[in-house]
């Protein structure tokens, strides 16, 4: 029996009609197909001929459809399913904004920064720098220029410094101090006000500034000062100049302020002394100066590239760029995936229509070429629409946090869009549409009847049959066991098992939601009074394909939030329980501030006879620290007296005992070494390590392996007397204090506080220091927390548009469900547990393969970067997340379903 | 009391011109009694029934089912029943498994639903048809399974769209005979149509004609028009 027809073609323009005979064997007699060509002098309606043929196969027809025609099609399928096709290019738009933003985001410090240092060094291609805090003496400099082949040696001195705005807001900054030399080497003499390396001032860049809350150029008041703090001591300063773009190029977006190299020395009590002399040959002459240069150097100053500090931030970014091109990759597929799941949601009406053509006679070239140009138009609105948000994303919502390394090296912010991002992001929402579109195409079979979409139970269009759901089943089966075999042989396969089980994920959703349905159907069987429940399940049951996509969507959206998220927060329980180590080693911190690693030196004599006069404080122990070069890493160094590493050792040895390490330290001549510089070193327990200190090259013994304690590029714990020897220094860069017996350690801080006022140091608890040192790693990890709270983000978004345009396709149904005189209250209830049974199917789908990912993903991160990393059993966060997202899917659900409800009875009378 | 009553009700289409689709239409229905309107396609028969059902507000006039003003959706659920030709409500599973479907949706025990429904299949007569899909059914049949699901609703009034629209001459008197017993069993019945055939066994028969009602408008005095013998089915 010829099908119902439901108007694809209804009214088709009078010379797409009659086109001759069907090539295929299709009904020619049946349908609008035949009844001829229209009345002579009757203007066609519609759109002129298509070309040299119509699409109805006629003799000597051309393959390609005209585009005319093309168009008109997709009009006439706009207005019958306009609103369903707005929901599925806002799903795929939903993607391609989630695809785009996780690029763009992830190209983010690295460039930015190796242009901060460009502008910085200008053509300077070597230099000398210091090992040790202490820095150079700065008669380096001029022996430097002196040297045969250097055509300008300039002198500079660094420190991390912290800013006190006049209306109280601060800013953590690299402060450099340097002369005019540097600024005519840079090329920047005629773009930076001479004032501001003149004057006694402090020049600001743009984005210092705007942290400050300081206004630039012209607006700049007279007499604008700030408060420096500085390697302990603390001055004020007057703002000379605001550089922005124009004068300071890259640097200007930049936490970095300058001022003159004397005035810096003598703020820091540095005189005569700096950080490194930027070196520019002559042409030519780059080898014969670095070998004059090694030779003006001697053992305890480092020779380098200038632009070093490019490489050492590649290195210790890679470890976190690593993580987050993972989460990126993985949350990129997703969104390739929620994109074709949004378009499979319109998969039965599009089979319906395919039907249709057919059974009008209609070329099955011509199909393919009208199916393909309707998702190629609906694909490049999505990914229009979808490239602009994930741009506003990326610069607005994501954005790095570098505060974390704001210590080690100068950084530079700036979001790049990459032609690569923009390609991908294309291609998906491109792709998508098409892949999803393909699916439809496969009615279009010889062996398919024309109108068989109308033959199977369901919802016409919506038929699944046992072949492919038994391929999906074996599919996600095999997918799931490669995963994990690939996963145990080599954990530097995590992307590829994510991508394996994610397309697992898609793959057991059919397994599942039969297991769901027939769970419900026997639930429904025994408890007779469920009389929602046979109504849901049947309703599912006949929009096979459409309550699978559905499904689909909730599973990509767990499987991503929970293996990205879950991850991220072992990631961060690791950290948490490294800050907690960390700062438990004293009660109380004296140092300066934000110098959270205790990095930065600063004179103790003053400070110590400040706090012995404080009542309540007991012991106090000098803490050393700062960063070298070893290996091509800015490893960072923590010099320790006996007893005050025995928590952080107890909690990050990874190989070997801490008991025996600490006892080892305080002897001498024994470091502890995070795992990766001693794999780097070819190191295992007991073997000796070649360290670059301030007195030359020395050999130090492994005594166990550590963690990296969330400091990437790695570090080095070593007795302080061996520090004090090494680095020839007995500047602290902490002073850890033990309360007398009977006092508070809050107490004591705020004694401890009003003590060093002025003075540039600050006293802070060990509760306090975690939790500094806790926000601050989780602004290191916070391209991760980003990405995968994006991920949730667009999955609830996705899961939102999927479950409207579900909705939406059913409201005939339910239109007619209240004609038969069902309360709306059923009605929102049956819509409910549907609702509840695909996503709950779905969601448990994606939880379960989502911890298998986020096992993986703990394990990879693990190997790769280094960090602590708490186990997936210690965080209930799979189960939050799993709550989470349910949550907002019933909550999104309520709108449609409410909307829904309450539709007109009428439109189950009209024509679809 | 009417079961339904229209009062000088007026229905203007406001499309790209505004036409009266309805014109100062004045209508009583009591319980037993079978109306047909018979109008020309386009004269605004669907329109009334869509008036009658509360499915379109009028713009003037007033509409009273069982004496109370009609506002919005007419009650569904044991009150009117509407019977249309592109009722596609739901078209995925068997006429049996459909109605039985739509009885649970509306609360109804499963032992309830599985009785009403065979109890509505056998007073239409669609027993027979009932294990296949209404897109597949012939139009006499398809018609029988959706009166089936509207009584399923236990209504006073049932409102019927082109009762034999595409049913076989043969089949259509067996069809107007069920509709004239459902009548006879105290049921209110409006129904339209294009084709005269359709009014026989009608109480009344009323014609529409350029948006206004014209015959006997109230029930007194009505006859009963002939029915021509049919073949029980």
């Amino acid at each position: 029996m010829a099908p119902e027809r439901t108007g694809t073609l209804a009214g088709a323009p009078g010379h797409l009609r009659g086109l001759g005979p069907v090539s295929e064997g299709g009904p020619a007699a049946s349908g609008p197909a035949a009844k001829g060509p229209p009345p002579m002098g009757t203007p066609p309606k519609g759109p002129p001929p298509m070309g040299p043929s119509g699409p109805y196969g006629e003799a000597g027809a051309s393959l390609l459809v005209g585009p005319y025609a093309l168009i008109w099609f997709y009009r006439r399928w706009l207005r019958t399913h306009g609103i369903a096709e707005l929901l599925a290019g806002l799903g795929v738009a939903i993607a391609v904004a989630l695809v785009f933003a996780t690029i763009v985001a992830g190209a983010g410090i690295s460039s930015s920064t190796a242009k901060a240092v460009r502008t910085v060094i200008g053509p300077a291609t070597l230099q000398l720098y210091a090992r040790g805090p202490d820095g150079l003496d700065e008669r380096l400099a001029s022996q430097a220029q002196r040297l045969p082949g250097v055509r300008a040696a300039v002198p500079l001195l660094e420190e991390t410094a912290f800013l006190r705005s006049a209306s109280g807001r601060t800013a953590t900054v690299d402060l450099a101090g340097a002369g005019l030399n540097l600024v005519f080497m840079d090329g920047l003499s005629r773009t930076i006000p001479r004032s501001t390396l003149a004057a006694s001032g402090i020049g600001l860049s743009s984005r210092t500034a705007q942290t400050l809350g300081i206004p630039g150029g012209a607006r700049l008041p007279a007499g604008q000062t700030a408060m420096l703090e500085i390697r302990g001591r603390s001055s004020t300063v007057d703002v000379s100049a605001v550089l922005g773009e124009e004068a300071f190029g890259a640097l200007a977006q930049t936490s970095v302020a300058v001022m003159r190299l004397g005035q810096m020395q003598r703020l820091t009590g540095m005189q005569g002394r700096i950080s490194r002399v930027l070196v520019e040959p002559q042409r030519g002459a780059e080898r014969e100066v670095r070998s004059e240069l090694d030779r003006l150097a001697g053992g305890g100053v480092e020779v380098a590239r200038a632009n070093e500090d490019v490489a050492l931030l590649s290195q210790a970014l890679k470890p976190s760029d690593e993580a987050s091109s993972l989460f990126a990759t993985i949350s990129a597929l997703l969104g390739v995936l929620l994109a074709t799941t949004a378009i499979l949601l319109t998969t039965p009406e599009r089979r319906r229509a395919i039907a249709e053509l057919r059974v009008m006679g209609m070329r099955r070239s011509a199909i393919v070429q009208l199916v393909l140009f309707e998702a190629l138009l609906l694909g490049a609105s999505a990914s229009a629409v979808g490239v602009l948000g994930g741009f506003a994303l990326a610069s607005t919502v994501l954005h790095d946090s570098t505060r974390y390394l704001s210590e080690a090296f100068t950084i530079g912010t700036e979001s790049t869009v990459t032609g690569s991002a923009l390609i991908f992001a294309i291609a998906t929402g491109l792709a998508a549409p098409m892949l999803a579109s393909a699916t439809p195409l496969l009615d279009l079979r010889r062996a398919s009847p024309f109108d068989g979409v109308y033959e199977k139970d369901g919802v016409p269009g919506n038929a699944l049959s046992r072949i492919p759901r038994t391929i999906c089943t074996v599919a996600a089966v095999a997918m799931l066991a490669s995963a994990t075999a690939l996963f145990l042989a080599a954990r530097g396969h995590a992307l590829l098992c994510c991508i394996l089980l994610a397309l697992g994920t898609v793959c057991a959703v059919p397994m599942t939601l039969s297991a769901g349905t027939g769970l419900g159907s026997v639930l429904a069987e025994r408890r007779q009074r469920l009389t929602v429940l046979p109504v849901a399940l049947s309703s599912l049951q006949a929009t096979t394909v459409r309550s699978l996509a559905l499904a689909a969507t909730g599973a990509l959206a767990l499987f991503g939030s929970i293996a990205l998220g879950g991850a991220r927060a072992d990631l961060s329980a690791g950290i948490s329980s490294f800050a907690r180590s960390y700062a438990a080693d004293a009660p109380l911190w004296v140092g300066t501030r934000s110098d959270y690693q205790a990095v930065t030196p600063f004179e103790a004599g003053e400070a110590r006879s400040r706090l012995r006069a404080v009542r309540g404080v007991g012991e106090i122990a000098t803490l050393q620290g700062g960063f070298i070069q070893l290996g091509g890493r800015r490893v960072w160094i923590l010099a320790r007296p006996q007893g005050y590493a025995t928590h952080l050792l107890r909690s990050e040895v990874i190989e070997g005992s801490p008991q025996l390490a600490q006892r080892r330290l305080s002897e001498g001549g024994w470091v502890v070494v995070s795992k990766q510089i001693a794999e780097q070193q070819h190191a295992g327990l007991g073997d000796e390590i070649s360290v670059p200190t301030p007195s030359g090259e020395v050999k130090l013994r492994v005594a166990a392996l550590s963690t990296n304690l969330a400091w990437s590029p790695g570090v080095l714990i070593m007795g302080d007397a061996e520090y004090a020897r090494l680095w020839r220094s007995d500047a602290p860069t902490a002073l850890a204090i033990s309360p007398r017996r009977g006092t508070s350690a809050a107490a004591l801080q705020r004694r401890l506080r009003a003590a060093l006022r002025g003075s540039g140091l600050t006293a802070q608890t060990s509760t306090a220091l975690r939790r500094s040192i806790d926000a601050l790693a989780g602004e290191g990890l916070s391209r991760l927390a980003e990405i995968s709270t994006l991920l949730l983000v667009a999955a609830a978004l996705a899961m939102a548009t999927a479950l409207a345009s579900a909705i939406w396709q059913r409201r005939r149904a339910i239109a007619g469900l209240r004609l038969c005189g069902v309360p709306d209250a059923r009605l929102r209830a049956i819509m409910m547990t549907e609702s509840a049974l695909m996503l709950g199917a779905g969601c448990a789908t994606g939880a379960a393969l989502g911890l298998c990912a986020q096992a993986m993903i703990d394990g990879y991160l693990g190997s790769v970067t280094g960090f602590p990393i708490a186990g997936i059993a210690a965080e209930a966060r799979p189960l939050a997340i799993f709550g989470l997202v349910m949550l907002i899917a019933a909550t999104l659900a309520v709108a449609p379903i409410l909307a829904t409800s309450r539709i007109s009875p009428g439109v189950a009378l009209s024509e679809q | 009391m009417s079961v339904l009553s229209l009062a000088h009700v007026s229905v203007l289409h406001h499309g790209s011109e505004e036409r009266l689709l309805l014109d100062d239409v004045c209508l009583q229905i009591d319980s037993g009694e079978m109306v047909g309107i018979w109008g020309r396609r386009g004269s605004g028969r669907t329109t009334l029934l869509r008036v009658a059902s509360g499915l379109a507000a009028p713009q003037r006039g007033e509409v009273l089912f069982r004496g109370r003003p009609l506002r919005g959706p007419a009650p569904f659920n044991g009150g009117i029943a509407f019977c249309g030709q592109h009722f596609l409500g739901g078209d995925a599973w068997p006429v049996r498994r459909e109605i039985f479907e739509v009885q649970l949706a509306r609360g109804l025990s499963r032992s309830s639903a599985r009785a009403r429904t065979s109890w509505a299949l056998a007073r239409t007569g669609a027993t027979h048809c009932a294990q296949g899909r209404l897109r597949f059914l012939p139009p006499a049949e398809a018609t029988r399974a959706r009166l089936a699901l509207a009584l399923t609703s236990d209504p006073c009034l049932l409102l019927v769209d082109d009762v034999i629209a595409g049913v076989d001459l043969d089949d259509r008197d067996p069809l107007l005979h069920l509709l004239r017993s459902l009548a006879d069993e105290g049921l209110a019945i409006l129904t339209s149509t294009d084709e005269p055939p359709a009014l026989a066994g009608c109480d009344r028969a009323l014609t529409l004609s350029d948006a206004r009602l014209e015959g006997r408008l109230t029930p007194d005095l009505a006859e009963v028009l002939p029915l021509r013998r049919a073949t029980p089915w």
